[in-house]
């Protein structure tokens, strides 16, 4: 119960981080701010998913994001209002051109399905192991993009799918993301969590605990596939729209930068990381831009953003390799720092 | 409880262990010793299930455990604590706790049995919330032993838990093995340090090139200089126990 409760806390007091964000941009900030951090709500989404299974599992994963476009296409497509649908899937398969959902129904169906398919596909990824598992991923990426740029009359194929009712706003995202924190978090304390992260520390070992190191994997994998699915769908009730492209190589690029710098073994690092290159990023994108600071005109630096997502990596990885926040959580970390700083107090005393 | 009839382990076409039988019975510690690359490991390795058997016979009791999977082997009442401690570094004492129990499903037991490991083991009960890798190699192989005892085993396998300890603490990691036995269980241990081991032993058995060379007592073997000599290669001159502990570390 202890160390469940602890979990627990510590995950609701990083769940409060997105909330302040949200209310603070709300609160203040101006219509594009408030995009930005729509958009960061959902990557941070997917970042957590991302952190469920190559975090605890120590096995980089670089299929997720077909996880997000397939609750995004599903939900989309489900919600598209039928008026729409007969002038752009006139031909859907399944039926699907005479069915409209309400966003509860669309969502739960797609996350439903992502979660199906991340089962499938996790009982062939766990096979592997360490880079073959990691090369299976990214085959699974690219086969779920070809079916999405192929399979015209359900997706549209390469053109965008749009009429997607908006029907999500900060005030969700900001919780959505705040209790997908908390569930990555209490996964991690879990038993399956220890479990999985004293596998990737050491295979045989936990092995002779009786570990059944598969079991965890896939169940991480189907996890992780259902956060990221719903963080999918979030993105096409905001969006409205979507194309193959918004799944594929650059959305993966980016929230793997945000785990790996943020650190992924724990979900601290997934949700510093996923601040921190959101910052970053406008940043960048604002000095891009050419503006005058204190009455000095910048030169306009075309690809600015990209140069400082990989070169952030460089230099994060180069000093810190395992992140910004490392193998600990916040709490953990501040309790430990507490907890020596009594110790040492103590020793002073006696002394 | 545990015999081990014929049972040979491969890597490719390197025979590791050859037709090895042993026993160990109920409530005994047994030793087994031998030199660097006996295949000590890997024969306990395929008790447990970890490597795969090539041919021969492991039956637990009544059951045949021969080729079944590690958690159904720890299920039965088998657990090891691999050579070199492998504790969970990253992963707190309490955690590293817990996972020792990770094949078993009563609740109330698990944490009773916790309650009463930490009362028996202060240093741990003091670093509960700690990592692993902050606790000393002494207090590692204690975490390591414990969490073993965690699954609550009937027999239970420990691989050099000796290797890279000062010779005092030795000796504290041989009376808590002791102290297990009388607390019903079972123990195989597996040591490159003889004299040490063979003090708590009843039984022993040497094991070179994977074949077993010597089967009996721990005393007759140990009150044989030539035994010892023949055996493991120990020296008249480093009879004595601290000796040979100074001549290892």
């Amino acid at each position: 119960m202890r160390p469940y409760l602890r979990s627990l806390a510590g995950g609701a007091a990083l769940a409060a981080l997105p909330i302040i964000i949200g209310v603070l941009i709300m609160l203040f900030a101006s219509g594009s701010q408030v995009r930005v951090t729509n958009i960061f709500f959902i990557n941070l989404i997917v970042v957590l998913g991302l952190q469920v299974t190559m975090g605890n599992s120590n096995v980089a994963n670089l299929g997720h994001i077909s996880f997000m476009g397939i609750g995004a296409y599903v939900a989309g497509i489900l919600a598209i209002p039928i008026a729409i649908k007969s002038t752009i899937l006139p031909d859907a398969p399944f039926g699907l051109s005479v069915v409209e959902y309400g966003p509860f129904a669309a969502t739960l169906v797609a996350v439903a399905v992502t979660t199906a398919i991340a089962f499938v596909t996790g009982l062939v990824i766990t096979r592997q192991s360490g880079i073959a598992a990691t090369i299976v991923t990214l085959a699974w990426l690219v086969i779920v993009h070809v079916v999405f740029v192929n399979w015209m009359d359900l997706t549209r194929g390469p053109r965008a799918l749009y009429g997607i009712p908006l029907s999500t706003n900060i005030v969700w995202l900001m919780f959505i993301a705040a209790a997908v924190v908390i569930a990555a978090r209490v996964f991690r304390d879990s038993k399956s969590g220890v479990q999985l992260r004293a596998s990737s520390e050491d295979l045989h070992a936990a092995a002779a605990m009786g570990v059944n190191v598969r079991w965890l994997r896939l169940w991480a994998w189907v996890f992780s596939g259902a956060i990221i699915g719903l963080g999918g769908v979030m993105y096409a009730f905001l969006i409205g729209s979507m194309s193959p492209k918004s799944f594929y190589f650059e959305t993966t690029f980016l929230t793997l930068a945000m785990l790996i710098l943020g650190g992924m073994r724990s979900v601290s690092g997934a949700v510093i990381g996923a601040i921190m290159v959101t910052v970053g990023f406008e940043f960048m994108r604002f000095i891009e831009g050419a503006p005058e600071i204190l009455g000095v005109q910048l030169p306009q630096i075309f690809g600015l953003t990209g140069f400082f997502l990989g070169g952030t990596i460089v230099v994060v990885l180069a000093l810190r390799p395992d992140g910004l926040v490392g193998n600990e959580e916040l709490d953990e970390m501040i309790e430990r720092r507490i907890a020596r700083r009594r110790m040492r107090a103590r020793v002073a005393a006696d002394g | 409880m545990l015999s081990v009839d014929l049972l040979s382990v491969s890597y490719g076409a390197i025979r590791a262990v050859r037709e090895v039988s042993l026993r160990v019975e109920e409530g005994e510690i047994v030793a087994l010793l031998g030199p660097n690359g006996a295949g000590k490991t890997s024969l306990i390795s395929a008790v447990i299930g970890l490597v795969p058997v090539a041919s021969g016979k492991v039956m637990l009791g009544d059951v045949d455990i021969t080729r079944k999977k590690p958690e159904d082997i720890v299920r039965l009442g088998v657990t090891m604590t691999p050579e070199g401690r492998h504790i969970f570094g990253d992963l707190t004492v309490d955690e590293n706790l817990r996972l020792g129990a990770a094949v078993r499903k009563d609740k109330a037991g698990v944490k009773k049995d916790l309650d009463e490991l930490l009362a028996m083991f202060p240093i741990l009960q003091e670093r509960y919330n700690s990592r692993a890798q902050t606790l000393s190699g002494g207090e590692q192989q204690q975490l390591a032993i414990v969490r073993a005892m965690m699954s609550r085993p009937k027999l239970l396998m420990l691989d050099e838990p000796s290797l890279g300890l000062a010779p005092q603490l030795v000796e504290q990691i041989f009376q808590l093995i002791s102290t297990l036995r009388d607390r019903g269980v079972t123990l195989l241990v597996v040591e490159q340090n003889a004299h040490e081991a063979l003090l708590f032993a009843d039984r022993a058995y040497v094991l070179s090139t994977g074949q077993i060379r010597f089967e009996g007592a721990a005393g007759e073997l140990a009150g044989s200089e030539d035994l010892m000599a023949h055996y493991l290669g120990i020296g008249a001159e480093t009879g004595a126990p601290d000796a040979a502990d100074a001549a290892k570390v």
